[in-house]
């Protein structure tokens, strides 16, 4: 049978009952709003976390002194990368030799003490280049006052602190801090800094307990000339870390007494716990399907009322000729018909409020009374995309025309006899 | 060679845990351009009759041709095409589809054969509606005719694609007697005209006057066969 005239006979037989057509629609259109939603957010969080993780915990490779490892706890600045001879930079040009690499930076971590009106806190600094730096964690564009520091040199010791922080200290940029830490040299260092600029993350671990300095202050400051403690790898496709890491550890093993070691995301913690979010996410597409499932059943019901009155209909036109395919087709395309239509409203009012969250964004520290330590940032903006308008569309079109195959290919196998039954 | 021919047929139907037997070793056969009636009271077997010969239902026993074609060897497809094919129906209550208009009801039986193109099809459809008096009424939906022109709409679906039989179960139980009459004259015209064979089960003595033979059922057994020559 022509396919055009299965599509009209479908089309108008849906407005036979407009309201359960509507309503059917509407469950559609619910389950697909809510899926949209959803997947904006989930994917904005995950974004956020990918983007926090490898910006600055992970790097897709993360080169480090091999001893690191077993104290990283402690950030012990002696275990360091120090190059062969001279600096840190003979490493950095070994890994430029390999393939796949796009950016090197080189990083020191480190703990360090504020000692405020005889308190003390305890702070995690940062020493970056920041012209480095700036395309993978662009810490310039984070500042929310005063300015980004300017390098080291005689009486020019500046410093980037976090908002919660200078918040919680009663300081603003201008001002200036003195920060104590313990030495490359296993001393006691202490430097004072003028705060150039404050940042905000939106990560309130972030923001409460990290600050940023040059790595030329940080060669004074932590008694660390040449020498960083990590340098991290950036590639341009993420998932070849472990090959990468591969090739850079048999570009270190060439050197003799080599001390390096590269360590792919994949094997680090923070590493773990963005994979955690990997596996999040895709369960999150299982409750998808169940979430349009459960609207799906509406259709299936009314697929078997609408069988089931229309049952002498269906005994007269496969009387008349037509083949089981066909009426199953005749179902499924009604079913489509109505899918498509609750499906595209879903889209139309999921992606509305998905695109105005993307803007606002959601906070979620708010929602859940903050005080989470976890990767992501306070304020969560929802991904708007057209791919995930798209796969809200298809996902429930293609959910709900599968699910109404039972009830049409049960209708497809009514003997005509028996439909009409009585009739003829 | 006979457009249908039955050989000993016998169909049974399970209801519960018992057996009717609805038909018992029935052999008939009509040949093109019969105008037969099948008659008898409720529960004879008038429809069930039908419905083997329309291929609607199955043979309990005994063989059942249709054009030549053994029915208890087909499948459902098959089935589907033969009917499609050779096969016309009209229905006591029109069975009409009701989101068609009368124009598309007709057409729609044509659609179901892939190799006609659709102005052919469109072309066919407008001039058997015209022979059955329903020039003008042609894009009305059923709802929007009266039962006479439903049951006219039913039999010019039936013959558009000039099927080698039309079944024809009480045509005229639903209809006033003179719309009844002109149903009757319009059928028996058509059969005259296009040699088609038609077979009715009626209750109507109206219908019975027109039909050239009489084929009497009762408890599921042939009790008389006029053959086709009225007494």
């Amino acid at each position: 049978m022509k396919s055009g005239y299965i599509y009209r006979m479908a089309f108008r037989n849906i407005s036979r009952n407009k309201k359960r057509t509507a309503l059917s629609a509407f469950a559609i259109a619910m389950a697909v709003m809510i899926v949209c939603f959803m997947k904006s957010y989930t994917t904005g969080l995950f974004n956020n976390v990918k983007n926090n993780v490898f910006s600055f915990e992970t790097a897709h490779v993360k080169v480090i002194n091999k001893d690191y490892l077993k104290e990283e706890k402690l950030m012990p600045l002696d275990l360091n990368i120090y190059g062969y001879e001279n600096n840190y930079n003979e490493v950095i040009d070994l890994l430029k030799k390999i393939e796949g690499i796009k950016y090197v930076l080189p990083r020191t971590k480190f703990g360090a003490i504020l000692n405020l009106n005889g308190k003390m806190k305890n702070l995690v600094g940062f020493a970056l280049d920041q012209k480095l730096e700036y395309p993978v964690n662009p810490l310039k564009d984070k500042i929310i006052a005063g300015r980004m520091f300017n390098e080291y040199s005689p009486g020019v010791q500046e410093i980037v602190i976090g908002e919660i922080l200078a918040r919680e200290i009663g300081v603003k940029s201008g001002d200036k801090i003195t920060l104590m830490t313990k030495t490359a040299e296993d001393g006691l260092g202490h430097m004072t800094f003028k705060i150039s600029g404050i940042s905000s993350y939106g990560i309130s671990e972030f923001d409460k307990t990290y600050f940023y300095i040059p790595l030329s202050a940080a060669a004074k400051f932590l008694k660390m000339e040449n020498e960083v403690i990590e340098l991290a790898v950036y590639l341009d496709n993420m998932h070849r870390s472990i090959p990468v890491s591969k090739k850079i550890n048999e570009q270190f093993y060439t050197q003799q007494a080599n001390p390096y070691i590269a360590y792919p995301w994949e094997y680090q913690k923070d590493g773990q716990y963005y994979k955690m979010f990997v596996t999040l996410t895709k369960t999150y597409d299982i409750i998808f399907i169940g979430i349009i499932f459960l609207a799906c059943l509406v259709i299936i019901n009314t697929t078997m009322m609408v069988i089931y009155e229309r049952m002498k209909e269906i005994g007269t036109i496969a009387a008349l000729g037509m083949r089981g395919t066909a009426i199953i087709k005749l179902f499924f395309y009604e079913s489509v018909i109505i899918s498509a239509m609750g499906s595209f409203t879903g889209t139309v009012i999921g992606g509305a409020i998905s695109l105005y969250l993307s803007i606002t964004g959601i906070n979620i520290a708010k929602l859940t009374g903050g005080g989470m330590n976890l990767q992501f940032s306070e304020i969560v903006y929802p991904r708007f995309g057209l791919d995930i308008l798209l796969y809200s569309f298809i996902f429930g079109v293609l959910i709900s025309s599968v699910c109404v195959f039972i009830p049409a290919t049960k209708a497809a196998k009514i003997e005509p006899a028996e439909a009409m039954r009585g009739i003829l | 060679m006979p457009i249908v021919e039955c050989n000993n047929v016998s169909k049974e139907y399970k209801v519960g845990a018992s057996v009717v037997s609805a038909l018992k070793d029935i052999s008939l056969s009509f040949e093109k351009g019969e105008f037969s009636a099948i008659v008898g009271p409720s529960g004879s077997g008038k429809s069930t009759l039908l419905n083997l010969i329309g291929c609607l239902d199955k043979v309990t026993e005994g063989n059942l041709k249709i054009n030549g074609i053994l029915i208890k060897e087909q499948n459902k497809t098959l089935l589907a095409d033969l009917r499609c094919e050779n096969i016309g129906f009209v229905f006591q209550t029109f069975n009409l589809i009701p989101v068609l208009s009368a124009f598309e009801n007709v057409n729609f039986v044509l659609s179901l054969k892939k190799n006609l193109p659709e102005n052919e099809c469109a072309e066919k459809s407008m001039k058997i509606l015209e022979e059955v008096g329903l020039k003008g009424l042609e894009n009305r939906k059923p709802s929007e005719l009266s039962g006479g022109q439903q049951q006219r709409v039913a039999i010019a679906r039936a013959l558009v694609k000039e099927p080698a039989l039309i079944l024809a179960d009480e045509p005229t139980a639903n209809l006033d007697s003179k719309t009844g009459e002109d149903i009757m004259a319009l059928m028996k015209d058509l059969n005259m005209k296009k040699q088609t064979t038609f077979i009715f089960s009626t209750h109507d003595k109206m219908v019975m006057d027109y039909a050239t033979r009489i084929i009497n059922l009762r408890d599921g057994m042939i009790t008389s066969d006029n053959g086709g020559k009225k007494s």
